[in-house]
This record gives structure tokens, sequence and C-alpha cells, in this order.
């Protein structure tokens, strides 16, 4: 902890070696939180490097080290990943395709261990008992690979009413595979 | 009460965004820190992301074409790569296999040619009458011996070909997972170089996959399955005893037993006028083509049969001898115990 703190603030001083040692932590995480999620090469390259440099950009502007700088690393992961989901939409958009790029059947994911099947059959569902309105929000989420942009100009709804729908659905889908004995 | 109910909607919609990677650059670094001070926001966070990530995959998974493999795009480049750097290396080193030698097994037992090309459906009358040679007064190195090499080389190759094809047809339906076979040549000399007998079959398939290579609906080959594991367990027991003793396990016999099931010439060993027998194995089925190992064996062996401590020695001493020869020469080698005789066949 103690270490983490002095490396943040060193950095934030312009020690090049604590900067160095920053960016080197911040790509084993992002990398290793990537992996895990399937993504590997070039793509996982760009992205660590932009996670790289917005941190590093950010740390010299704030004074305030994170108190577990893994874990704070983790979710710059999670952000990493959610510009990579959306470059990929974008992507297939641009190749007038529809399909969803998130991951590759290879990856560690949160549902390891489960049978596919299993979790297909399970989130089938638990989708089928959800209202008409979440329901909808997933069919175009998850069915068509819709951005939250997509969704709100389909259903004339603000975006963050979108995003509302869509965290109510996943909630109550979770609560519905955890009765059902598939635990994420 | 899960850590989501406690959280207010402006939360909930950041989450989404975040996870969308639709937040703002210094938004996103100030919600990171939010993440990690906040074990009941970080914790929602990681439950919807669960479920999203999941989704998302069951629905790639769903468009995707039924492969069970699916390459990237810079595997065969880097495969390539590979396989330039292993050739420049092997190249540098003179041709010379260096490293990855050869496995090699002394064993004084075998099968025929004809048995083994029956196991892949080779008529008879195709394969190499090697045995015919016995006798022939052929000498290693000769022009006979590098005759019945090269038959025994073509031979190998034509069964590999034929193993290959049906491994790949096992692999398209889905009965093989993993081609992870390859083939043994077994060389048989006599300590007065009359005879040189080539012996060969799959090696390194463990039950399940020979199961699965080789079903009893197979149309080719005419021996049932259990003689055809037999055999690749018997080869394999030379080199691997855990999984021929697994294969033993598997169809209710010992290993004696498996043993016995192999053709051994103990009349010939035993018989003060009739040539000694001396078993080798290789593996790695690109030393069967590879004539620089083939003339190293070929040496070894010459060497052997000028030595007059192995010409005075029993078999079990011209194998350990073998044996010294090649590991000085870099080759892994498995020394087998001398089996028991088999019944008369």
């Amino acid at each position: 902890m103690h270490d983490d703190s002095h490396l943040w603030n060193a950095a934030r001083e312009g020690d090049e070696r604590a900067r160095q040692a920053l960016a080197e932590l911040a790509a084993e995480v992002v990398t290793a939180f990537l992996r895990a999620r399937g993504v590997y090469g070039e793509e996982t390259l760009d992205l660590v490097q932009d996670a790289q440099s917005s941190l590093l950009d950010r740390v010299a502007s704030d004074p305030e080290p994170p108190g577990n700088l893994r874990a704070f690393l983790k979710y710059r992961g999670y952000w990493a990943f959610g510009k990579y989901v959306r470059a990929q939409r974008r992507k297939r958009q641009n190749e007038g395709e529809e399909r969803l790029v998130a991951a590759t059947d290879a990856s560690p994911d949160p549902w390891q261990g489960l049978h596919h099947d299993d979790l297909r059959r399970a989130l089938h569902f638990c989708r089928e008992r959800l209202g008409a309105r979440l329901k909808e929000i997933c069919s175009l989420r998850y069915d068509q690979g819709l951005s939250c942009g997509g969704i709100a100009e389909r259903l004339g709804i603000t975006e963050n009413a979108v995003r509302l729908r869509v965290f109510h659905a996943n909630q109550q889908l979770r609560e519905c595979l955890l009765r059902r004995g598939v635990s994420p | 009460m899960s850590p989501s109910d406690e959280l207010s909607d402006r939360d909930r919609i950041l989450i989404v965004a975040f996870l969308d990677g639709e937040m703002e650059e210094g938004e996103s670094h100030e919600f990171a820190k939010r993440l990690e001070r906040e074990p009941a926001l970080a914790e929602a966070l990681e439950a919807f992301a669960e479920v999203d990530f999941a989704q998302r995959r069951l629905r790639e998974e769903r468009d995707s074409p039924p492969v069970r493999w699916r390459p990237r795009r810079w595997l065969p480049l880097a495969a390539a790569a590979v396989f330039l750097l292993a050739l420049g290396v092997w190249w540098r080193s003179g041709g010379e296999p260096q490293g990855l030698r050869p496995r090699v097994a002394i064993v004084p037992s075998g099968r025929s040619l004809v048995e083994l090309g029956g196991l892949v459906g080779i008529p008879a009358e195709e394969v190499p009458d090697l045995p015919s040679l016995r006798g022939a007064g052929s000498d290693l190195g000769s022009e006979a011996w590098r005759e019945l090499r090269d038959r025994a080389v073509a031979f190998v190759q034509r069964l590999e070909r034929l193993l290959d094809e049906r491994a790949s047809a096992a692999l398209d339906d889905g009965r093989l997972e993993l081609r992870a076979h390859y083939f043994a040549i077994a060389f048989e000399a006599s300590r007065d170089s009359s005879a040189v007998v080539v012996h060969v079959g799959p090696m390194d398939l463990d039950s399940s996959r020979v199961e699965r290579a080789f079903p009893p609906s197979d149309p080719i080959g005419a021996p049932p399955p259990l003689d055809r594991l037999r055999f690749a367990g018997g080869q394999v027991h030379v080199l691997h005893g855990e999984l021929a003793e697994a294969l033993g396990d598997g169809t209710g016999e010992s290993l004696p037993d498996w043993n016995k099931g192999f053709y051994v010439p103990r009349s010939l060993v035993e018989s003060s006028s009739a040539p000694r027998e001396m078993f080798v194995l290789l593996g790695l089925r690109e030393a069967l083509i590879d004539g620089p190992f083939l003339e190293e064996l070929d040496a070894v062996l010459r060497e052997l049969d000028a030595t007059p401590e192995a010409r005075a020695g029993s078999p079990e001493e011209l194998a350990a001898l073998a044996e010294a020869r090649l590991v000085e020469r870099g080759f892994e080698v498995t020394r087998m115990s001398v089996t028991e005789p088999a019944e008369s066949k």
C-alpha cells in the first residue's frame, strides 16, 4: 500500500523510473485482464498503450493516489475492455455486419466450469421471464449488438434510460440465474 | 439485498457507461478510483459485468461457425516463422537434428511387416518381403542393405500416409481430438549382419485416442480393434510403461499377456546357429525420412558388428553396448528388459 502511494507520488513528481514502473504495472494488470476476456495480439497492445498513456497523464494532475493500485488498475482494465467492445461494434457496423465480438471461447471467464449449454438454457429461461421492456432491451443489446445510443434512437428514449434498463435487466437475470443454481 | 440495490440510478448508469467504454477519459479515471474505494460499487459492477460478458459471449458463440479451433490471423505467419527459424538452425547445424534427438528403445521383440500392413489394409503381397533377405549375406551398409532400407522407408511412408488419412478422417468426424501419433521403425539386426528386419507401427497414442482413431466400425484393416490396441499398446509399452498399463487394464489383460501378444523369436535367440536379435525402435516420424539419422544408426550397428564383445556377448550385453553407443551419440535410449518367450507362433 505504502509502495503504491510512493510510486504514484514519485511518478506525479516526474520521477522517470517511477513513471516507467507505473506504466509497466499498468501494462501487466490491464493485459492480464484483457487476455482473461479473450483479447489478444495487436488489439491488446493498442488498448494497453492507451491505458498507460492516459494513466500517466492523469497521474500528473492527481495528487490523491488510490489505496490499492492494482485494484485501481484492474478497473482501468474493465474500462479498456469496454473500449474494445465499442471499437468492435463500430468495426462491425462499418463492415455491415451485426456480429458482436466480445471474446473467444478460450477465455477463462467468470462462468468457467459451467457447461455452456446449462448457461444458455438458464439464460434463455431467465430472459423469457423478464418484463417486456427489459426483454426488448436484452434483445437489442445482446442479440442485435446495438449500442446504448442505437437502442435509444430505436426506442425514442434517452441513452441513460437505456443504461438503466440494461442494468436492471442484468440484475434480474443474475438473481434468476442464482436461484436456478447457476452461480457466476 | 444485493449491492446493486443500494446504488443510485446515477451509479447504475455510470456502471453501464463505464463498461461500454462510453465514459470520458477523466471521468473514467475518477470512476475507477471510486470503484477501488467503494466495495459496494465495485461488487455491483462486477456482478453486472459477469452477466453482460456471458451474454455477449453466448451471442458470439451462437453466431460463430461450429469449429473446434479458430486460428487467429497471425498464427499462420507465426507458424511459418517458427518453421523457417527451425529450418535455419537445422541447416546451420549441418543438417543433423540437434536437441530433439530421436528416441531409441532397444527391445527384444517385434512383429512382422505383414501383420503391420494388415492393420492399415495393405495386402500382404504389397508388403516388402524383408525377411526373405535373411541369410542372403547382406551386410549393413551394403547395396542390399540400402535397398532394404529404402523399401522399408517407402513402406513406412505409405503406412504413415494411410494412417494420416485415417487420422484426418477421424479428426473431421470428431472421433480424434488431436493428431498425436507418430511412427516407429524397428531394425532387427542379426549379429552376423545376415538379416535386417524393419518393423513399423503407430506410437504415442493413448488408449482413448486409439479407440477413436480405430473404431470397430472402421472398414480399413482386417484385425479387430483389440488387436490394433494390443499392437499400439505393445509398442507404446516399449517406451511408455504407464500407458501400456492403462491399456492393459482397460481390456482386462495384464501386461504379461500383452507381451505374449508379441512375436518374440526366442528360438532364434536361443539357437546357437541362428543370428541373435536386436531390435531398435526409432521414435519421431521425421527421423524416418531423415537420411542422416538412418546413416547414423547404420554406423552404430556397423561398429557393434565389428566389436568382439558384441560378438561374444549375450543379447542383453549386445543391447547394452548398442545403448551405450547410441547414448554417446546423443540419442535418448530406453532399455527394455527381455520379455518371456511367447507361445510358439
